[in-house]
């Protein structure tokens, strides 16, 4: 009888594991189909499934931002979310964009909540930053764009610098808040 | 005709409705047929003082800002801020004006501080909050007489409780104390070149300079935000310019890229989108909720949304003002003009004058490292900047500035 009973939870539960991810996938796939809509015909050659994400860089006057367009492994949202970043931090593949993130920068942790995405650089994000007004707000929007105009669960971005709130990153521009995307800045203007 | 020789009117605003009130003036009694203001809880609403004073009013389509036209000039407020503005001045409410059921509604200062603007006359509510009366600056003393007890609520208003709340107001005239804001500086050190030129040496160099500049040749008084290598914080800077009651601040900064080849000047003011304030308000609110409840929480929030409207009201005189720099530094010190740009720089926030950052050269830029150590250089890049505020300081007197 104990042990019906400890069967038929145990295939409860791997029924709803199923049907879970079968759900997660289906919702990617549409998420990816709606994006590569955009861009008919990229066929990729693997068998991993990929979505399509737009990557914020600067051009090579560091006068606007600009973007490139990537394929990242589908996945949870943390895990779209680090690998977004991460193609961030090592910088564009079209010759003539530019970085925004300084070298030897690390993701400490990142996770959303609430519609917020919360990303914890280490340290060297401030302290090796070029510098400069414009130069500041390029390199803050290049990441607070590609996480809210990639991802729809993402409204807002929170830049922590080691695991706190930051005033600034480099001297000029306000932080501490969750900031809102900035699309304009692709045409080069607030 | 006969309202227009009027010198003054007294109405009450207790909640009933009543008929006209009687006014007793030096020439004698006569009648207003202004209506009763109502009252809801302690605040006005606004509509019945919109038809007392025959205002027009006219709301935008997202039903956030309100205009009001009176006889002698117009404000603009806006629901759930305590702010009025008008003609670059503005005045602060004691509380919010608010919506409720329909009604939008002002805390009762909103007579003494919005009339003078609307009817170019003063006005003065009396200790009982009853009674408001209107005059001219100047009139001296009258009574006002409610109807329903003509001696019992006899009000003596003398001549001084009469004239206007003080203003601050953007009277043209020349400016008098200047404040300079070298950026960076301490453990912020700004900027670097590849030969290691900071940006924190190179702006208080050249904004030394330009601060001789000002006093010796424009007879200005001017604050520096440091004199030396020190750190200062971004709020600190803006509240040294506040209290020193500064007409004009200016941040001085020299710029960097991700790219050598980059070069060229830049000069800002602050950005107030929509969006901008919309985000930042919400986000007091979202923290206001995490953090200090009740009046303190309230107080603390109207400090920090009026810190961050500051500059506002001052945001043209900002944009004239980087025009000038940027026209000039490209003018005198010759150079790349990479364009007067609007942004959301926290130095620039919180500043109750006209204010600017200017951003000198790029040090990240191989040539213009080099130029930027010169002594001879920063003497012109510090007299370009002094050219763009004495150019500025003209049109000031001229009257040529107006606000937003």
């Amino acid at each position: 009888m104990k042990k019906g009973r400890l069967v038929t939870v145990l295939l409860v539960i791997i029924i709803a594991a199923s049907v879970s991810a079968l759900l997660f996938y289906r919702s990617i796939q549409q998420k990816r189909d709606g994006l590569s809509a955009l861009e008919p015909s990229v066929s990729v050659p693997t068998t991993e499934e990929m979505l399509t994400i737009d990557l914020y860089f600067t051009d090579r006057e560091g006068s606007r931002l600009a973007l490139e367009r990537r394929e990242i492994p589908v996945g949870f949202i943390d895990a779209l979310v680090r690998s977004a970043i991460e193609s961030l931090l090592s910088g564009p593949e079209k010759k003539h964009l530019t970085k925004t993130i300084p070298e030897g920068v690390q993701i400490r942790s990142m996770f959303v909540k609430d519609g917020t995405a919360y990303v914890d650089f280490t340290s060297s994000i401030a302290a090796n930053h070029v510098g400069g007004a414009w130069t500041e707000l390029l390199t803050i929007y290049s990441i607070v764009n590609t996480l809210t105009e990639n991802f729809a669960e993402i409204g807002k971005v929170q830049l922590l610098i080691d695991g706190r709130e930051s005033e600034t990153l480099a001297g000029h521009v306000d932080i501490s808040r969750p900031l809102l995307g900035k699309v304009q800045l692709l045409a080069g203007g607030w | 005709m006969v309202l227009a020789l009027i010198m003054s009117v007294v109405f009450s605003t207790v909640s009933i409705e009543a008929d006209p009130l009687s006014v007793i003036q030096s020439k004698g009694m006569i009648n207003s047929p202004f209506a009763v203001l109502k009252r809801a809880g302690n605040r006005l609403e606004l509509g019945s003082i919109v038809s007392a004073f025959s205002l027009k009013t006219s709301m935008d389509f997202l039903g956030e800002r309100l205009d009001l036209v009176g006889e002698k000039g117009s404000v603009r407020l806006m629901i759930d801020s305590p702010l009025i503005l008008s003609k670059g001045a503005y005045e602060v409410l004691s509380t919010p004006m608010r919506t409720e059921g329909g009604n939008i509604l002002v805390p009762t200062d909103f007579l003494t501080k919005a009339l003078p603007a609307l009817l170019g006359r003063s006005a003065a509510v009396d200790e009982k909050g009853s009674t408001v009366l209107l005059g001219e600056e100047g009139t001296g003393a009258f009574e006002g007489v409610d109807p329903e007890g003509l001696v019992r609520l006899a009000a003596f208003i003398d001549r001084d409780k009469l004239l206007p709340p003080e203003k601050k107001k953007l009277v043209p005239r020349g400016l008098k104390v200047v404040v300079i804001d070298p950026g960076h500086g301490g453990r912020d050190k700004g900027a670097k070149g590849g030969t290691g030129t900071q940006e924190k040496d190179l702006v208080l160099s050249i904004s030394q300079k330009l601060r001789t500049m000002l006093e010796e040749d424009l007879g200005v008084k001017v604050v520096l935000t440091r004199t030396a290598d020190y750190f200062v914080g971004l709020k600190e800077r803006t509240a040294i310019a506040n209290n020193n009651r500064a007409e004009l601040f200016l941040s001085i900064h020299a710029n960097a890229a991700f790219r050598r080849s980059v070069r060229g000047y830049e000069t800002y003011y602050l950005s107030f989108s929509a969006t901008d304030l919309e985000s930042s308000q919400v986000a007091l609110l979202e923290n206001r909720s995490l953090g200090v409840e009740g009046e303190q929480g309230e107080e603390a929030l109207l400090e920090a949304i009026l810190w961050d409207m500051a500059q506002l009201e001052y945001i043209n005189q900002s944009g004239e003002l980087a025009a000038r720099v940027q026209q000039n530094l490209v003018k005198n010190a010759g150079g790349r003009d990479r364009g007067v740009r609007q942004a959301p720089l926290a130095v620039l926030m919180g500043a109750r004058m006209p204010a600017t950052l200017v951003e000198v050269g790029f040090i990240t830029n191989p040539e213009q490292e080099i130029k930027l150590n010169r002594e001879t250089y920063q003497t012109r890049l510090a007299r370009s900047l002094f050219e763009a505020v004495s150019d500025y300081n003209r049109s000031l007197i001229r009257g040529e500035l107006r606000g937003r």
